[in-house]
């Protein structure tokens, strides 16, 4: 059941508030960083895509517009359960709590599953830069090489975030069965919602800038 | 920690709005309307889309002052590295 | 309840009282290597920090030297040149991402920051040591690649020749300072969250010493610069690795996209660098003065303003790379408008000592020292942001002599002040007054011996990253290296006699200095484990000094 209330403030805190506050500052901070890091790739693309419009084009007709759709239709849904499951528990509710966190990780596995199947399919097409690209297949190759290459390197550093946000999720399920949970502390669920929101966010802005790239 | 938050009926409200804008771009993806107008289009819908989830699902609409100038910070940086490198792409004479 | 409204009337007397028996303190708090290893303690992260940035330190410095040796001649062959572009290499990376960036904040900051403040730790203690860890196996890395044979790329790991052309080993390189920027990144966001939420009651903002004021600046810019240079690495080591060509232009790339993406870090870099080293001035000129800081908020706003500013600048280091010559404008403009914060905080900190009463203790020396050399080589700042003159002095050893007084004349003078100012509160101990005032001097002789005449050198054209060049210029080369010997031994003095101190030093009271602060005032010579036994309550401003005369408190 319930621990001591007092033993859920770490050491350097003097009050839960403080923690609170801590807590969302940290992870609010450490998203900032993580705008900026996407945001690197985001130049790179938005530079290439004013000077190679063409070769994107071409690039993006060749990528898998129903997977990538599905995806993300996958993808908001489980941010929708992410947030059912911070509501749940601000309400107490450890039950829905722990659904809610089995739907979300239930959907984000799928959006990794479904991401697998279409690099797979990518490769089968030969898609892959530097490993099977095929330059006769494409009228602006160069400039198509390189659309891949962002698309590969976007997609993929969003794969390890979504990775690594199961992984937190797991962590957080592993101690919603324990009743770490309540209405008064819920702080990690809060901090891990917000990473996968963002990670969400991520792929919201991916989708059309790899997906939906026409003349 | 915000004391407001929003209803769950608020969650799902904005739920199927994001399908919603999801389906426009999608549909839109199809058609040719050009090019800048879809890329504007698109860019519009996503910046929707991530508006509502930082608001609601990230409850950043009820939480006070100092968070969201954090929320924002990232975005405002973002946008200096691009307006800056953007100052040199937009102005050369030259093609690379 | 504690308060800080004594104000301080004497003169700081730097003599320890009595010797007392150990009382319980940090440095005694569990004895062991795996008591040091697992700590929390931001004092003993502090000290950990402290022996890896002196090994890479030294690293670099072995650098310099070895290429300070070859230079002595025109036509030295000390090393072939394909090792001495591995030494410059080596001598900027270690400089740069494991010494200069990390060197205040991590040993300086985490060691005072929550003691200044009034808090028990900083926000997230456990963060604090994953920093530590991802620093060292940072290191690790780098160093592996440095003795697999480096990278001769230059620290700024240029495209195309970094991703397609170079020998060496610049993935694994690259790889060891992508880990290590989550070092940096883990810090700042610490200190910020830190600084926001754990302020002692009465502890307002504008209340903090400027020291916090510059570490928040600094974490500022820790945060939102560092992920760019970690993903612009990333692509340059995939890049590589994968043969595809977003920065090769013979693949359809552009070589200054990367230029863009590394200087949008590497410029704000340098204020991470340099912000540290100007709090930790203003702590030690108020205090040898004893007097307040003239124009606090200034100083405080001036830390935010550069911050800021510094991130919209950095197309200077591209002025003669084909960037567009209506960007080199802007990039030019803004750069004279960084300066001016930088200036207001020389004029604040010269107002401050107007009209106080100076006292030439160690700190003292090392900040004035500051002042002058830090306003050097802003002034050859100016310079280089001058589109025109860049064009002549660009890539030669003008710009060369410019950072380094900023970094060496500025920074470094800074930290070793800082090191001696706040030693006796880190070790409990008093190190010998004399000998480090002596230090003082040679590495002030030293440093202007060594950089000095490589001004002249770089506006008579001699090209950086050279290991050769015209006869007629060998003079100077020899006035250079002959000053790096002065300042080696500059430095390795404090070495050996601060850790001497540690160890065999008379103990140090409370307050040597007699100085305003929390760090000072309400907490041991060392610390105890949690710092204060009660919650400091802060009721008066920064700066308690008894100048000038005339109190506007």
């Amino acid at each position: 059941m319930s621990e001591d209330a007092s033993s859920t403030i770490r050491e350097q805190f003097e009050t839960r508030s403080q923690q609170e506050e801590a807590d969302s500052l940290g992870i609010w901070t450490f998203l900032s960083t993580e705008i900026l890091f996407f945001g690197g790739l985001f130049l790179c693309y938005t530079v290439y895509r004013t000077h190679y419009h063409a070769g994107f084009v071409e690039g993006s007709k060749h990528l898998y517009y129903s997977i990538g759709t599905i995806n993300t239709f996958v993808l908001l849904t489980s941010s929708l359960f992410m947030a059912l499951a911070v509501h749940s528990i601000q309400d107490g509710d450890r039950k829905k709590l722990r659904l809610f966190l089995l739907l979300t990780f239930a959907f984000g596995a799928t959006f990794l599953g479904l991401k697998l199947c279409e690099y797979y399919l990518d490769y089968r097409e030969h898609l892959v830069p530097a490993v099977n690209f095929r330059p006769g297949d494409f009228s602006h190759a160069a400039s198509a090489e390189i659309f891949l290459f962002l698309y590969f390197a976007m997609t993929g550093l969003h794969a390890i975030h979504m990775t690594i946000g199961l992984s937190a999720l797991t962590y957080l399920y592993l101690r919603a069965r324990k009743d770490e949970f309540s209405t008064e502390y819920h702080s990690p669920v809060r901090v891990v919602g917000l990473y996968w929101h963002f990670v969400d966010i991520v792929w919201v802005f991916l989708y059309p800038m790899l997906y939906l790239v026409t003349n | 920690m915000p004391s407001a938050r929003p209803q769950r009926r608020t969650l799902f409200i904005v739920y199927v709005s994001l399908i919603v804008l999801l389906a426009i771009t999608a549909v839109a993806g199809r058609i040719s309307v050009g090019s800048n107008i879809h890329d504007l289009l698109a860019f519009g819908i996503s910046a929707a889309k991530t508006a509502l989830i930082v608001a609601i699902f990230m409850e950043v609409h009820y939480d006070k002052g100092v968070v969201r100038v954090f929320a924002g910070a990232g975005i405002v940086w973002l946008f200096l590295l691009f307006l800056f490198t953007f100052t040199d792409y937009l102005t050369r004479a030259w093609r690379f | 309840m504690n308060s800080t409204s004594t104000i301080i009337e004497h003169a700081p007397t730097g003599t320890p009282p009595e010797p007392h028996p150990r009382k319980p303190d940090y440095l005694n708090d569990g004895y062991g290597l795996k008591s040091w290893l697992t700590t929390h303690d931001h004092k003993r992260i502090a000290l950990l920090y402290l022996i890896c940035i002196t090994f890479f330190f030294f690293v670099g410095g072995w650098a310099a030297t070895m290429m300070r040796l070859q230079l002595l001649t025109p036509q030295g062959n000390l090393v072939t040149s394909e090792t001495y572009n591995r030494l410059f290499t080596l001598h900027g990376v270690m400089m740069v991402w494991f010494f200069l960036i990390p060197a205040v904040p991590t040993v300086l900051g985490n060691f005072l920051l929550p003691l200044m403040i009034g808090a028990r730790d900083v926000a997230f203690p456990r963060l604090n040591l994953l920093s530590w860890y991802i620093f060292v196996f940072g290191g690790l890395f780098t160093m592996y690649a440095t003795i697999s044979g480096g990278v001769d790329t230059g620290w700024t790991f240029y495209t195309p020749y970094s991703t397609t052309y170079a020998n060496g080993h610049v993935i694994a390189m690259a790889s060891g300072i992508f880990i290590t920027g989550f070092s940096s990144i883990f810090t700042g966001l610490n200190f910020i969250v830190t600084t926001h939420t754990m302020r002692a009651p009465g502890m307002h903002w504008f209340r903090l010493p400027l020291f916090v004021w510059s570490l928040y600046a600094t974490s500022l810019i820790l945060v939102l610069a560092t992920p760019v240079i970690a993903i612009t690495l990333g692509l340059i080591a995939l890049e590589r690795f994968a043969g595809v060509g977003v920065f090769d232009p013979k693949l359809g790339g552009d070589p200054l996209l990367f230029q863009h993406l590394f200087w949008f870090y590497s410029h704000p870099a340098v204020y991470i660098m340099i912000l540290p080293g100007m709090g930790v001035v203003s702590e030690m000129i108020t205090c040898f003065s004893r007097k307040c800081i003239f124009g606090y908020k200034f100083v405080a706003y001036s830390s935010i303003a550069i911050a800021i500013l510094g991130f919209i600048v950095w197309g200077h280091h591209m002025f003669v790379a084909s960037q567009s010559i209506y960007a080199g404008l802007v990039f030019s403009f803004l750069s004279f408008l960084v300066s001016i914060p930088s200036a207001i905080k020389v004029f604040n900190w010269t107002a401050t000592l107007y009209k106080g009463r100076i006292y030439f203790h160690t700190p003292m020396l090392y900040a004035l020292g500051f002042i002058g050399l830090f306003t050097i080589g802003g002034l050859t700042g100016l310079f280089l942001a001058t589109l025109a003159v860049d064009m002549h002095v660009h890539g030669t050893y003008f710009v060369i002599a410019h950072f380094h007084y900023i970094m060496v004349g500025g920074m470094v003078m800074a930290y070793l002040g800082g090191l001696h100012y706040w030693w006796p509160k880190i070790s409990g101990r008093m190190y010998n007054e004399k000998l480090a005032q002596f230090s003082a001097a040679i590495i002030f002789v030293g440093f202007n011996l060594t950089f000095f005449p490589q001004f002249i050198l770089g506006y008579l054209g001699m090209p950086r990253r050279y290991p050769y060049y015209p006869p007629q210029w060998q003079v100077f080369h020899v006035l250079s290296t002959a000053g790096a010997s002065v300042l080696a031994v500059g430095y390795l003095l404090p070495l050996c006699y601060l850790t001497w101190s540690f160890f065999f030093g008379r103990h140090a009271p409370k307050n040597p200095w007699n100085a305003s602060g929390l760090e000072w005032n309400e907490t041991d010579s060392p610390p105890t484990r949690t710092n204060f036994d009660k919650v400091p309550i802060v009721t008066t401003k920064a700066y308690n000094y008894p100048y000038p005369m005339t109190s506007n408190e």
